[in-house]
């Protein structure tokens, strides 16, 4: 009887969890690929991050935007998981895996082949910006998160974000212009 | 409003985000500097250049497999696959230098005979990076892993480091680790990558070239070890 009982709970749990995440899953998967370059990296971390949530489960009932608060959790254990790897004494580069994105992704046939190169020389000197600005740009730029909601996502006053905007920005304008990122290394 | 005025307040203009006096003024400036019009118009294709940006789309089934494994609904006992530090379990699409090792930890033996298993070619003064597979049979906790590098290659960042060693757990399963070498003279060299686990060891050795074309067949060389 008490097992039968804590089944049911569990499993009201978990369709309670279910119902709250799955609609987010695709988007922190996309926040996820433009972070670690890498599909199966990107699920990794959305996997974890789902494992990580699942416990707290009544916490997310009482959250009123679950977007952004996913963001914000997805985030911080990247930069956890960034931060473990900057300890390991190889600084692993973090090269997209550009030509997969560009075979497997919905934009193939809709971009011609002199605009993928060009997509791809993008995403390259993107990899080469500071972490600040990249994941500024990633979030703000391509994934089209306000700075309102990034003030609360990354907790950095809408200032700071709006000057490390510009800089980031400039310094993308400054290398495609130049060429100054190097070619893919793989 | 003149260049560099504009110039510093482009991303402002971008995003209308100037007050109104100043956009009145942009406005006006633009309108007679064919330089500014040209700087707008490059700054603009690159916001939607940065949308077009491609990501792969969400494997089918990930997000039912994903819940199911993070409420325990698939009868599994949670386990973190790759991304541990160092390692990841992806497969780049893009990798053109690579290193297969492959690791029977419950065989074993003591200490196997180094096996050259590779060889790779890097530019004099660039860096490229060579990507180590290891491929466990098994998880792998604590292991040791050691790099000898030879003479003619450095880890950018560790300059002058012959030999680098570090703990790390390695996933069942194939684990990629990307190890950039720059190439510091034109030479031949062999580096030296050893699992440790429990005073067992197996070492792989990969030939580098060095400002040295090889041939594609010998470039993407790769034998399993075991």
């Amino acid at each position: 009887m008490l097992f039968s009982l804590f089944s049911r709970k569990k499993r009201i749990d978990a369709d309670s969890f279910e119902a709250l995440v799955s609609p987010h899953v695709e988007q922190l998967y996309r926040l996820a690929y433009r972070y670690t370059g890498q599909q199966a990296d990107a699920e990794d971390l959305v996997q974890d991050l789902l494992i990580k949530l699942y416990p707290r489960t009544p916490e997310l009932q009482q959250v009123g935007q679950l977007k952004p608060w996913l963001a914000k959790s997805l985030y911080y254990l990247y930069v956890d998981r960034y931060r473990s790897q900057k300890r390991s004494p190889i600084e692993f580069g973090q090269e997209h895996d550009i030509e997969a994105a560009t075979a497997n992704s919905n934009h193939q046939g809709e971009l011609s082949p002199q605009r993928q190169d060009t997509i791809r020389d993008l995403q390259r000197a993107i990899d080469h910006l500071s972490d600040e600005h990249r994941i500024l740009i990633l979030m703000h730029d391509v994934e089209a998160y306000t700075l309102t909601e990034l003030e609360s996502i990354l907790e950095t006053p809408l200032g700071t974000l709006k000057s490390r905007l510009h800089r980031g920005r400039a310094k993308l304008r400054k290398l495609l212009e130049e060429g100054t990122f190097p070619a893919s290394q793989a | 409003m003149n260049c560099k005025q504009f110039e510093l307040r482009l991303d402002d203009y971008l995003d209308h985000e100037l007050f109104p006096g100043e956009a009145i003024d942009a406005d006006a400036h633009l309108k007679q500097c064919p330089a500014c019009q040209t700087r707008v118009e490059r700054a603009r294709t690159l916001q939607h250049m940065l949308k077009e940006i491609p990501t792969p789309p969400l494997r089918s089934g990930f997000a039912r497999e994903a819940i199911a494994r993070a409420t325990g609904s698939d009868g599994k006992k949670h386990q973190r696959r790759g991304f541990v530090a160092g390692f990841s379990t992806a497969i780049a699409a893009s990798v053109a230098l690579m290193a297969v090792i492959t690791l029977l930890p419950h065989s074993l033996p003591e200490q196997l005979a180094p096996v050259e298993i590779a060889q790779v070619a890097i530019s004099l003064e660039q860096t490229q990076t060579v990507n180590l597979v290891f491929n466990t049979a098994q998880a792998l906790d604590g292991a040791t892993l050691t790099i000898a590098l030879p003479a003619n290659v450095e880890v950018p960042g560790l300059p002058g480091q012959r030999t680098i060693t570090w703990q790390t757990n390695l996933q069942a399963g194939k684990n990629i680790l990307p190890l950039p070498l720059k190439g510091l003279r034109r030479d031949e060299g062999e580096l030296l990558a050893s699992i440790e686990q429990d005073g067992k060891i197996k070492s792989v050795r990969v030939h580098i070239s060095v400002g040295k074309t090889l041939q594609p067949q010998a470039r993407l060389h790769a034998l399993h070890s075991a």
